[in-house]
């Protein structure tokens, strides 16, 4: 059951009006009242109660196509309810569903209590979609591993077993900092030889140049809108262990052009390790654009020395190589 | 067999080779190997590997010395041409010592040698020894890069290839052999003064080559297959990605084919397994993985066309790729470097562009679909490279290499000057009136052979080199530097300027001075104002100056003005600074421009 707070919340991005239901509950053949009101992250959230014994919570069963969902137990007062007139107020439930059912789209889901009583109208669901947000992202649920940082990237991978056809998103977190989102469907061999969602639950996130103040950080993967973490984290680097991330930001991913860019970006720097780490880049764009000049230069008069004198680099036994060679055959 | 002294007129009396060998696993040890069994018709060669390689195997006739037996016998041999073979490896360390001592000629099988410098440094934990190679290679640049690298491990892989580091490695050599002209002008623009010589790569024939039946059916191509080939470790460089997209884009149009890629393949460097399936080209691609090089030829003389591709590329020949060519191979490659100089009519040579996929795709349909193209192709390489590739052909140019390298001038390289300077109290002793380079110390004092430059327009009736140092007395200074001087051959330079006459574009001069002076010599550098202490000079701070010279290749030992007396190294406003002087070594030859400056600073950073 999803707290009341989490609920308002969800509550607020209730799915639109196809899948709700009206707020006024139906009469019903005895004193027990109820509805199903949305599907939310927070789960499938509704209300039910009996009018004749108000201090005992009612058990209720979620059906999909009148098969058997899930049980819950409304026990939760949830004062949005009561904002709504949805009900008497009291008591709420939010059920979580631990995959999706089985079927097809679209799928009626109704509210039933333990006697089959019907308790308010069923929704229409329309598409798989709409219930992955109600679908209990437990972290069993979940397979995946962070494997590190590589060519710049964050890398690793994570799908749900139980929904193999639905890619994972997944946000990437600086403490509770939120830094990237991404879907986890990136392809690759490996992956798919060890059976793992046919390959396509890679990810890869790019390490921003920002992360390279000095100051510690504490990487999390985490699955998106929820709080569980992906294992293999969280990744732990500051100044002992920011060196190799400057290798891998400077080698591979920010070739020295793009160096050039992103000293650009970075003009207030507000901190010594940051102004050095500008400084740096800042002397290896120059260092390296002198490097390649020169090359230029002297390759370009190589050339020309070359074409002004070509017996000057061919041996003097007339065997100057294939051109001479091919001219001859 | 020709018999013995029939080949190479003019030839040397012997020669000493240091190579490895095989049994050792690197291409350059097969090549000695051929190489010696030709060289060895007319010349009695001596080839000398590492120390611990007993089981080296040399063609009859040649003998073979481990280091330690070599320098036992070294005053034997002194007088012999040495020949260094110099590949991009660790097998190739052990002869840059003996190069150094007794140089020869280096054959120089890639034209970038980074990563064998690498192996003399970096691996067994030299990181200062990179550092200082860098900045001799690239001055001022390869410092701050040496500097970059040592204190945050920063470093590009394409400085493997944009930094071929060959000045400071080939720096002992008196001459040079590549197998192609690109890399001759790779090597012409980094040692200019080297004597290259182009010589062709030879073409051996394999030993043993399994029948194309065998080896098909071992793969299991079908004899109506048409195969297409790749070899060799597969990276991003061998396109083997871009040859399967374009098999897959005219995959109907095609016969009946398969594409076997014979290399080991990591898929953290290219996911071929799961690029294939991607394509749908999982019927006919074959990855029998790791291939012995014994059998790259068996392989080519099964396969209708070998694809082999590299972008970007390094450079270096490929003595496969001559195999192949002459084996009567018909193959496909991109237009650049080394393989630009096949004939257009022994290859397909393909522009490296943005359209370079479906020009592949059309290359490869046309190939596949006419075999009178392939076998015409194939008949021109086996024509051409058995006939210019020979290996007598080779020989002589190793030949021709080898007079040439004696005819050259000697290349000036270190001074040979012990530098010695006089103590502090021999300094207290002397005159006052002395210009401030004599008494802070900046210059040497005189020692027999050494080469002095004076240059400027200060300098006293009495010269203080030989008054006062101990030099020779030598020729009027000369305003400035004429076209006249030999490169690398002044030990020591003293330029004695007024300010006022100082020549407003000092990089030039510098560099100019640089070109002059031979590594390890000495720059002492006097600037007074005589005449009026506002005039404004490219030397006006001791850290504007010391920018200059470090731009210029030189390293600023001593740094120090007249007024105040006694702050060496330290700025002070230069209306006060009646005289100022330097004392710089050349440590490269590598003049770098204005752009380059020390004290440059990011956008918004303070200095």
């Amino acid at each position: 059951m999803a707290k009341a707070t989490a609920r308002t919340a969800a509550k607020r991005q209730a799915t639109p009006a196809p899948a709700r239901a009206a707020p006024e509950p139906p009469p019903a053949a005895d004193s027990r009242e109820g509805a199903l009101l949305a599907v939310t992250e927070a789960g499938i959230v509704g209300w039910a109660w009996d009018a004749a014994n108000p201090n005992v919570p009612v058990q209720v069963v979620l059906l999909a196509d009148d098969r058997p969902l899930a049980t819950a137990i409304a026990d939760r007062f949830d004062i949005e309810l009561v904002r709504d007139r949805a009900g008497p107020g009291l008591p709420g439930s939010a059920i979580r569903l631990a995959g999706l059912p089985p079927g097809r789209f679209p799928m009626q889901i109704a509210l039933r209590d333990l006697t089959g009583i019907p308790l308010g109208p069923p929704i229409t669901v329309h598409g798989a979609e709409e219930l992955l947000r109600a679908i209990d992202h437990a972290s069993d649920a979940y397979d995946g591993h962070i494997e590190g940082m590589r060519d710049g990237f964050l890398h690793g991978w994570v799908w749900n077993p139980a929904m193999p056809d639905v890619p994972v998103v997944v946000e990437l977190f600086d403490g509770e900092e939120r830094l990237a989102r991404s879907v986890a469907n990136q392809h690759r061999g490996d992956l798919q030889a060890a059976g793992k969602r046919g390959g396509a639950c890679g990810f890869a996130f790019p390490l921003p140049a920002a992360l390279l103040d000095g100051a510690p950080h504490t990487l999390r993967v985490r699955i998106a809108e929820t709080r569980i973490e992906i294992g293999g984290g969280p990744l732990n680097f500051g100044q002992l262990t920011v060196m190799p991330l400057f290798e891998e930001v400077a080698r591979l991913r920010l070739q020295i052009d793009r160096l050039a860019r992103i000293v650009e970006q970075l003009t207030e720097p507000n901190s010594t390790f940051q102004r050095e780490l500008v400084r740096a880049l800042y002397e290896r764009v120059h260092a390296y654009g002198e490097v390649q000049r020169e090359m230029v230069e002297r390759e370009l008069d190589a050339l020309r020395r070359i074409a002004l004198d070509p017996g000057a680099i061919a041996p003097d036994t007339g065997a100057a190589g294939l051109r001479a060679a091919d001219k001859r055959g | 067999m020709a018999p013995r002294g029939a080949l190479h007129a003019g030839s040397p009396a012997g020669l000493v080779m240091f190579t490895p060998l095989p049994p050792q696993p690197n291409g350059i040890a097969d090549y000695s190997y051929e190489l010696l069994a030709e060289l060895s018709r007319t010349i009695p060669c001596t080839a000398v590997v590492e120390d611990g390689m007993q089981d080296a195997r040399a063609p009859d006739g040649v003998r073979v010395l481990q280091e330690v037996e070599y320098e036992a016998r070294a005053a034997g041999l002194a007088d012999l041409p040495h020949i260094y073979q110099i590949g991009n490896n660790p097998d190739h360390v052990f002869m840059f010592p003996h190069m150094i001592r007794r140089p020869g000629i280096a054959v120089v099988h890639d034209p970038s040698l980074h990563h064998l410098l690498d192996c003399m440094t970096v691996l067994p934990g030299d990181i200062p020894g990179y550092q200082g190679a860098l900045e001799t290679e690239y001055g001022v640049a390869g410092r701050i890069l040496g500097d970059q690298f040592a204190r945050m491990n920063l470093r590009e892989q394409r400085m493997y290839f944009d930094m071929p580091m060959l000045r400071v490695l080939l720096g002992a050599a008196t001459g040079a052999i590549v197998h192609s002209r690109f890399a001759a002008a790779k090597l012409i623009a980094r040692v200019p003064d080297l004597p290259v010589t182009v010589v062709p790569h030879q073409y051996s024939p394999p030993a043993f080559v399994a029948r194309p039946a065998d080896v098909r059916r071992s793969l299991g191509v079908d004899a109506k297959h048409v195969m297409f080939l790749s070899l060799g470790f597969v990276t991003r460089a061998k396109q083997v990605h871009t040859t399967l997209r374009a098999l897959a884009a005219i995959r109907a149009e095609l016969p009946p084919f398969r594409y076997v890629i014979g290399g080991e393949i990591k898929p953290e460097e290219l996911d071929v397994a799961a690029l294939v399936r991607q394509l749908g080209l999982e019927d006919v691609v074959i990855t029998p993985g790791y291939v012995a090089e014994e059998d790259f030829f068996s392989l080519i003389g099964a396969a209708d066309i070998v694809v082999n591709l590299r972008h970007p590329i390094g450079g270096e020949t490929s003595g496969t790729m001559i195999r192949a060519l002459g084996g009567g191979a018909c193959v496909v490659v991109v237009d650049r470097g080394a393989f630009a100089e096949i004939p257009d009519t022994c290859a397909v040579k393909l522009q490296w562009g943005p359209d370079f996929e479906p020009r592949l795709a059309d290359a490869l349909r046309r190939l596949a679909t006419d075999a009178t193209l392939r076998a015409w192709l194939g008949a021109n390489a086996r024509r051409t490279v058995q006939g210019a590739h020979a290996p007598e052909v080779t020989a002589a140019g190793y030949v021709s290499a080898i007079r040439r390298a004696a005819g050259a001038p000697p290349r000036p390289w270190m001074t040979a000057c012990a530098w010695d300077y006089l103590p502090p109290h021999e300094l207290a002793r002397l005159p006052a009136d002395l210009p401030l380079w004599v008494r802070a110390g900046a210059a040497p004092v005189g020692v027999p052979g050494c080469s002095v430059l004076r240059l400027g327009d200060d300098w006293a009736a009495a010269d203080p080199l030989a008054t006062a140092l101990g030099h020779p007395a030598g020729p009027l200074p000369s305003p400035d530097l004429g076209p006249f001087i030999a490169a690398g051959s002044v030990d020591l330079a003293v330029a004695c300027l007024r300010a006022e006459h100082m020549d407003p574009d000092a990089d030039t001069w510098l560099a100019g001075l640089n070109r002059v002076m031979a590594y390890g010599g000495i720059l002492v550098l006097n600037l007074r104002r005589a005449e009026s202490r506002g005039v404004r000079h490219p030397l006006e701070t001791r850290a504007a100056g010391q920018d200059l010279l470090e731009r210029a290749g030189f390293r600023v030992d001593l740094s120090t003005a007249s007024s105040p007396p006694g702050l060496d190294d330290v700025d002070v406003h230069p209306a006060l600074e009646d005289e100022r002087c330097w004392r710089a070594v050349k440590v490269s030859a590598f003049a770098a421009s204005p752009m380059l400056s020390a004290s440059a600073t990011a956008p918004g950073l303070p200095a």
